[in-house]
């Protein structure tokens, strides 16, 4: 949506809503018309509040914000919101759907104070939470990765508010679909969390904190599945094997990958650089052993031309495809390092983000087609083969 | 209304979130998008609860508010799923049954 609709969609939103409310109220509680107007001018303010700086980048947000949020949230009472989880930029017509439903199971109830308190409060605090995780970043830098987590957190927080409906009015149907998609939600949440190197806790109290030990920031991380449905479409395939491989004895897997990639019409080759592995040649004598053919192999000065738009997977090697720091004055200058920016996608094979002989970080990490499918190089590669067995059929 | 614990209540929310977690698990990394595009279109499960109340209550204003509801969830719905649709067209031989199993869930 354009900065335009995210500030006007939850304003109009909560303008239903009031119209909504003002309507229910006036058919049931005359008395209470004020104090859920009260209520409801409140959303739309904090709404509006939250789309503003949301969209104009006025204030930096702080985690704080989001626990400061959440208390507004359980102070508001007896407002049942599931609608707000949807003002996002996630289909905020459901949230209306939402916002219609709670009100119309508001009125089913008898107007009693004891449970009907609870029950309001609990979903009025659900619901405003999923708004204000949803509205507010995550995390101060703004990256894609936050966002999404914070949009499934939204979207699951609106299925637990229909749960909570659902236990209020003692209705199965409710307890079945809010329980799916809360779920689901916080599934979604954490896989999206893994994906991108972080834990879902760390994301939501923590948020300043550095993704890994090693200090990247934006890192994509991957499951053999994942590479193996780029790489069974792919055209040009390149292997970059290093060190790494040699110490897992993955060779005869590599073997396995280079049948599967051609058989899906793939053209194989090998990069064999002359710094890869203990010494020259090295790599040479593992693929041998393997029983590659010699003309797989090319020397990384033909490289260059090959690895345009081509996909990479870069297996157990680190320093040797670390072109800034070869570049650059370190313990690295002069080497000579595979350039892989203008590949298509890299998929980078290793056990950890941890530094190479080099002991020097690797942008390429960082890189945005660059994923990670940390693991052994050897079951990591048997287990991309037989992705690829799979998605054959 | 009491407040006791319904022991069947507590089986369903179970056995649903069960459902809930493995849709969700396993989908690749990278099919990740799509896999929200069709978390929000299934989260739009409010229309359950929209057709409950619009066929379920005599007062016209808790009936027109759940038409209402049940018209702006279909949407809700729909939508979405045409979305993911689009989504996973762009990956060739695309894992489409994963989208399909979401949907055979909800």
């Amino acid at each position: 949506m354009t900065d335009f609709g995210n500030t006007v969609a939850p304003i109009l939103a909560c303008g239903a809503l009031i119209v909504m409310l003002f309507g229910v109220s006036a058919v049931t509680h005359l008395r209470s018309a004020t104090r859920t107007a009260g209520m409801a001018l409140l959303a739309f303010a904090f709404a509006g509040i939250a789309a503003v700086v949301e969209t104009g980048e006025l204030v930096p947000v702080r985690p704080l914000l989001i626990f400061g949020a959440a208390c507004v949230a359980g102070a508001l009472l007896a407002l049942r919101v599931p609608l707000a989880a949807r003002i996002s930029q996630v289909g905020w017509i459901s949230g209306l759907a939402a916002g219609a439903v709670a009100l119309s199971s508001w009125s089913v109830l008898p107007m009693t104070q004891g449970t009907a308190r609870i029950g309001a409060i609990a979903s009025a605090a659900l619901g405003l939470v999923s708004m204000a995780i949803a509205v507010f970043r995550l995390k101060e830098t703004r990256d894609t990765p936050s966002t999404n987590v914070s949009v499934a957190l939204a979207l699951s927080l609106g299925g637990a508010a229909q749960l909570v409906a659902g236990v209020w009015n003692s209705q199965a149907l409710l307890l079945v679909s809010g329980g799916v998609v809360s779920v689901a939600g916080v599934s979604l949440a954490r896989a999206m969390a893994n994906a991108s190197g972080r834990t879902l806790g760390q994301l939501l109290f923590s948020p300043s904190a550095v993704s890994n030990a090693f200090g990247y920031g934006n890192v994509r991380h991957s499951d053999p599945e994942g590479a193996a449905m780029i790489l069974a479409a792919s055209q040009n395939v390149l292997i970059v094997p290093g060190y790494g491989l040699a110490r897992a004895q993955g060779q005869h897997a590599v073997k396995e990958l280079v049948e599967r990639l051609e058989k899906s019409g793939a053209k194989v080759r090998i990069i064999v650089h002359h710094a890869a592995g203990i010494v020259p040649g090295h790599m040479n004598a593992l693929l041998d052993e393997a029983g590659i053919a010699h003309s797989k192999l090319i020397e990384s000065h033909e490289a260059a031309a090959a690895l345009v738009g081509a996909d990479v997977v870069v297996v157990g090697a680190n320093d040797i495809v670390n072109s800034d720091a070869a570049n650059q004055a370190g313990s690295l200058f002069g080497l000579d390092a595979l350039n892989l920016s203008k590949a298509a996608s890299v998929w980078v094979i290793k056990r950890s983000l941890g530094y190479g002989q080099g002991e020097v970080r690797n942008n390429l990490f960082e890189l945005p087609q660059a994923t990670m499918v940390l693991g052994d190089a050897k079951k990591v590669l048997q287990a991309l083969v037989a992705e690829l067995k799979n998605s054959a059929h | 209304m009491e407040y006791q614990l319904h022991v069947i209540g507590v089986m369903i929310f179970v056995v649903a979130a069960f459902v809930g977690h493995h849709v969700i698990h396993g989908v690749p990394p990278l099919l990740h998008t799509p896999l929200m595009s069709a978390t929000n279109a299934i989260s739009a499960i409010s229309l359950v609860a929209a057709i409950v109340i619009a066929g379920g209550e005599t007062n016209a204003v808790r009936t027109t508010l759940g038409v209402i509801a049940v018209a702006a969830a279909t949407c809700n719905v729909v939508g979405g799923f045409l979305i993911t649709d689009r989504m996973l067209k762009m990956f060739k031989g695309g894992k489409a049954k994963k989208a399909g199993k979401a949907k055979g869930a909800a």
